[in-house]
Formats: structure tokens, sequence, C-alpha cells
């Protein structure tokens, strides 16, 4: 079986950020923390079991400026056999132009695999997209997957909305896409993180490839309206939990202190 | 007027009006103040009639079923190519769907086949020099995204009740005009839908909640979690998607969009950065409180009471607080 799983360097959403001047995007604001998507090293973790299981190849693959080939190494760490960086001027916003890139190194992979979102621009498109181009079936927010009986299909339990499910069969060769529940990426071995430092990782210019048009951009970024007032309690950390207390007495939450 | 319609495509399940209908609805009327467009709706499925006529007495419009012959739920491959197949011939500017598991996959299909752009999770429509902008939520809800597109179709899923409060019936004939696909399946078969478990009712009937996130960093810190929730009256521990993940609490313990709906009348928010399939399942809350070390979270946006602090400083200062008799110096 031969697997394409997309991974996505992203800006750490947890760390400190805060938005650029010219509102194309956020920055950092002490050192960047970079990090691979968290669904996508989701996604690699279920090709590494789905490979121990059934045998196969496991190619990894970027889209991203010359600091995304990070992840790529750390894949290899991992256990990825081998890795492609498309490389970028900038970071890319456009989901069809990063699934424009990825399709040549998908359409001969049995089985692709993508995060359900990237943690960054959040989308959950790419995979889909992706599928479409290629003309192959989709499963989205895939559980667990198990490839059928006679390999010419894998059934997949799609997460829908409230805890319901769904169980589908996708013809192979087919697109899935990772929500992060029952896989827990493992970590690189300091072996493969040595291996991985010598493996050549093949790389592509996107601005040579032949790619469809642009379709859609971000033009602003800005932060959100607040849903509430937002009271942000000051002094030392001491007088924040007096305060905290002092609220929660006058509701009712703790019980009024003894006269 | 002849200007490209704006399409409400939902979804039928079963007879009952689809539950992103006045959503969707009163998106397209955002969007047709800016850019004027005749509004159209579509409901699709195996059996979409009773789901069409529900629609159309409810949106105060005339209504399309799409009748998709064969389809065995609305999640089989046929559904996006039938979709496609109509939509084809009408040219549509703006096609408005459910951002769920579905509306996702089905918005990407057919701007690959309709040649259009796909923006996803749309939370608002704006206006600036140029024209409509789209904004989402990105960064795990810290920032939002003004998107533009110069295409000439443009998918959309409109984020669940981001316009909510804004539809208005329109006054048309409830019409219901029927079409029915024959579409090929596409590799892609439904086999079986599995219910959702029963819901935790000791979170839903809590009367407060002391919600762990990832910023708990270690499943140790839990301890000092449910401590808290000891202390407080009424109060349950419950967790943010990664901790249940992670096992450190169970699955019928999650908030959020497919976790558990609450709303007590507080809401402690314990490292939890704010993403939007989180807030979605506790907004309802009465007071909430949010304890982040990131003074830019955007669990701060949703909260009523911000606490700046690094957790592992401050639940044992706020737990031993808790337990004290109140200074009862001003
Ligand atoms: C289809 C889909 C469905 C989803 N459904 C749900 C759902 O139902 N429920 C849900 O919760 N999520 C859901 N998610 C995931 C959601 O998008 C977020 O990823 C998740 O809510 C983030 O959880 P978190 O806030 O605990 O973690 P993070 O986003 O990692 O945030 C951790 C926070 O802790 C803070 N922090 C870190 N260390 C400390 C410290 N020492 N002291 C204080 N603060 C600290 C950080 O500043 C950060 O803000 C879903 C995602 C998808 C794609
Ligand atoms: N620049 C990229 N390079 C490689 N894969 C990507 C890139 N952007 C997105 N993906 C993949 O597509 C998934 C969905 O991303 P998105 O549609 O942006 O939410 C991610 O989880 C990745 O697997």
């Amino acid at each position: 079986m031969k697997i394409l799983v997309c991974i996505k360097q992203i800006l750490a959403p947890e760390s400190e950020l805060a938005p650029r001047a010219d509102g194309t995007g956020p920055a950092p604001v002490g050192p960047a923390e970079r990090r691979i998507s968290r669904y996508d090293a989701c996604a690699l973790e279920a090709a590494l079991q789905l490979r121990e299981s059934v045998g196969g190849r496991i190619r990894v693959a970027t889209v991203g400026p010359p600091w995304a080939a990070e992840a790529l190494r750390r894949a290899l760490g991992m256990g990825a056999d081998d890795a492609l960086h498309i490389i970028a001027a900038d970071d890319v916003d456009d989901p069809f132009i990063v699934a424009g890139a990825l399709a040549p190194a998908a359409r001969d992979c049995d089985l692709v695999l993508t995060g359900v979102m990237s943690e960054d621009l959040m989308q959950g498109t790419v995979g889909p997209i992706l599928a479409a181009l290629l003309d192959r079936p989709c499963a989205t927010t895939a559980m667990a997957f198990e490839r059928a009986a006679g390999g010419s299909a894998l059934t997949v339990e799609e997460e829908l909305e409230h805890g319901e499910r769904s169980i589908v069969e996708l013809t192979l060769p087919a697109v899935v896409t990772i929500q992060s529940g029952p896989w827990t990426p493992r970590y690189p071995s300091v072996s493969g993180l040595l291996k991985a430092r010598r493996q050549a990782i093949q790389t592509l210019k996107l601005a040579a490839m032949p790619i469809d048009f642009p379709r859609q951009r971000i033009v602003a970024m800005t932060t959100p309206p607040p849903t509430r007032q937002g009271r942000m309690l000051p002094g030392t950390a001491a007088d924040k939990a007096a305060q905290l207390v002092h609220l929660f007495r006058q509701r009712g939450f703790l019980p009024p202190c003894a006269p | 007027m002849n200007a490209a319609p704006i399409y409400l495509v939902l979804i039928s399940r079963d007879r009952r009006l689809p539950a992103a209908a006045e959503n969707l609805a009163a998106c397209a009327r955002a969007i047709a103040a800016l850019a004027p467009a005749p509004i159209r709706a579509l409901v699709a499925g195996k059996n979409p009639a009773a789901a069409a006529g529900e629609t159309a007495r409810h949106l105060g419009m005339p209504v399309l079923a799409l009748e998709i012959v064969g389809l065995t739920d609305p999640g089989d491959g046929a559904t996006g190519i039938s979709l496609a197949d109509f939509l084809n011939s009408e040219i549509p500017a703006w096609i408005l769907m459910e951002d769920t598991t579905l509306g996702r996959r089905l918005a990407a299909e057919l701007a690959v086949r309709l040649s259009a752009a796909c923006i996803t999770g749309v939370e608002a429509v704006e206006q600036d020099d140029h024209g409509v902008v789209l904004t989402r939520a990105v960064w795990g809800g810290k920032f939002r995204a003004a998107v533009r597109t110069a295409a000439e179709t443009i998918t959309v899923t409109v984020a669940d009740g981001a316009f909510a409060g804004r539809f208005e019936k329109a006054g048309g004939q409830a019409k219901v005009q029927h079409r029915r696909s024959e579409a090929a399946r596409g590799g892609r078969r439904h086999l079986k839908r599995i219910q959702a478990p029963e819901a935790d009712t000791g979170l839903s009937e809590a009367r407060a909640i002391v919600a762990a996130g990832s910023g708990i960093g270690e499943p140790d810190r839990l301890v000092l979690v449910r401590k808290l929730a000891e202390r407080i009256a009424g109060a349950q521990v419950a967790g943010s998607r990664p901790v249940c993940d992670r096992g450190w609490l169970p699955y019928s313990r999650q908030v959020g969009i497919t976790g558990a709906t609450v709303a007590p009348a507080l809401y402690i928010a314990c490292g939890i950065s704010g993403a939007a399939q989180h807030i979605a399942g506790m907004s309802g809350a009465g007071l909430v409180v949010a304890i982040n070390k990131d003074p830019r979270a955007a669990i701060f946006q949703h909260a009523d009471i911000g606490v700046v602090e690094d957790l592992g400083t401050f639940l044992p200062l706020l737990v031993e607080a808790c337990g004290q008799e109140e200074d009862s110096t001003p």
C-alpha cells in the first residue's frame, strides 16, 4: 500500500501571537513556536499503524516556506519512508493551490491521508478538494479505518455531529481526513531522528508547478469581537484568587462565611 | 434583476425542516444586502418532498426538492455528484451549506466540480473597499480572517448559529418543485449510522462545571481541578476534546460540538484556548470564568471574568482560598 500523508508546519495557536501590523497574519510575540499541526501528526500515526499491519511505504509531503522542512524531518524521524517539500515563498492560504500542488504526488498513491483541518487555517477543505481533483472517493473526520477484505476498499468510521458516527466504504485509491481521537502520535526515536537528518528530502518549487488560478486569499486578520465582557482581574495571583472566591460566595457557589 | 442567484443547499435527513435552514437563509440575506441577488433554496435527499415542503413554508419561499434516486444516506457519494449536475446549469454566485462534516466535504467537492472558491466556517459577511469579504475563525479562534475571492461561484459553509436571531421569513409562495437525479454512486458507499451514546446527565444538569483543557499539561493536575470542583457547590468536572482524546477524562465528560452541550450557572475554563468547537458547547453558561496563561487566548473573548495566570501556581492558590473563611476587610 502506497500512502501519502500531507502535513503542515504551523505557528502554534497556543503560543503567544499578535496580529501583524499589515493584517496579513499573526506574528509570534516571542520566539516563533512552530510544530506539525496536531491532526496531521495523528494522520501520520494512523499511516504508521496501517503500514505495520498491511505493509507498504509512507511518503510525507508539505507545501510551505523553507522552515516547513522541519515537519518533514520530524515525520521521517517518526518513521515515514520518504519526504517531499514543495517550497513556497510564503505561507499559502489558498486550499486550491495547496491541493493542486499535492495532487501529482497523491496521484500515484493508494491512500492519501490529511488532517481533518489545519490548526492554523481550520478550513477542513484541502483533503476533500484533493479527492475531487483526483476524482477519488473521500471520507472525512475519520476515527478509525481498516482495509476491507480483498484489499480494494477501505472501511472508515466517520465522526458526525454530537456523537453520531457513520461507517462508509471507499473504493481505493481514496482520500481520508483524520480526526484526533484514537491516534496518539509517537515520539521520533533518537536513531530515527539521526537517520532523518541524513536522509534526502525531495524538493520542488511551487512557483514552477502548473496550478489552476488562485481562487481565494486572506485579506485581513483581526481579533474577534468579544461575546462577553471579559473583565480581567487585576493584582497578584493571590489577589485574583481572593476576588474569585469573593464572587463565588456572592453568587452562592461557595457557602457563605461563618458570622 | 439578472444577477446570479444565491442558493441555499439543504440536506434532508428526515421529513423535518433541515436544522440549518434559518441560519443559511439569514446569511443569504446578509450577502444579498451587500451584493443584490435572488435567493433560491434546494433540499436534496432520498425522499426530500416533506422536508422541502417544511422548508418552503418556514422560509416563505419556493423550494426545489432534488430527489436522489437510490440514495441510502445523504453521506453517499451520489449526493455531491447530483448536486453538481444540477447546480452546474444554474451557475449560482453563492452556494450556502451547513457547516458540518458532510457540509464541508460537499462544499469542497462542489467547488472543484463547479470551478468555484470554497470558504468554510463563515461567521460574518462584511464589505471593504473592494467588495464582499467573508470572515472566519483561524488559529483556534484567536483571530478572524477576512477572505476574498474573485471566483464567479463561491461555496460556503455557514458556522452553526452565526446568523442566529437574524432570520426573517420571506413573503413568497411556499411552492415545491420536484426534480429527480439518477446520478452514479461514485466510490463512496454508506454502510451504516451509529447513534450517539446517551449523554452524561451529570454534566447537563450540573449547576457548576470546572473544565480542564490541554493547558493543565499533565494528568496529575486534574487532582487540583477535582479539588476545586469539590469545594464549589454542585460542581462537576469536564474537559476539552484533547483532554478526553488523551484519556485523562472519559469522552462522556467532553464539552463541545462533538461532546456535551452544557449550560451551568458557573463554568470555569482552566487552560482552554476557546476554539469555536468548544465554545459551541458552553456558550449558554451563566457566569464564565477563564484561567489561561496567554493574555491573548480566545477564551477571554467568551468569558465574563478573565484570570491570566499559570495553572500550576494559580490552581493551588484558588483551591486553598475556596476552603478558607473570607477575609472580612473590604
Ligand atoms: C470536527 C471537530 C470537532 C471538535 N469538537 C470539539 C469538542 O467537542 N470539544 C472541544 O473541546 N474541542 C473540539 N474540537 C477541537 C477544537 O478545535 C480545539 O482543538 C480544542 O477545543 C482545543 O482544546 P484546548 O483548549 O484544551 O487546547 P489548546 O487549544 O491546546 O489550548 C490550551 C490552552 O491552555 C493554555 N495554557 C497552556 N499551559 C498553561 C498553563 N500552564 N496555565 C494556564 N494556561 C495554560 C494555552 O495558552 C492555551 O490557550 C473539535 C475539532 C474538530 C476539527
Ligand atoms: N501547506 C500544506 N502542506 C501540506 N498539507 C497541507 C497544507 N495545508 C493543509 N494541508 C493538509 O490538509 C489538511 C486540512 O487543512 P485545511 O484545509 O487548511 O484545514 C491538513 O490537516 C493537512 O493534512
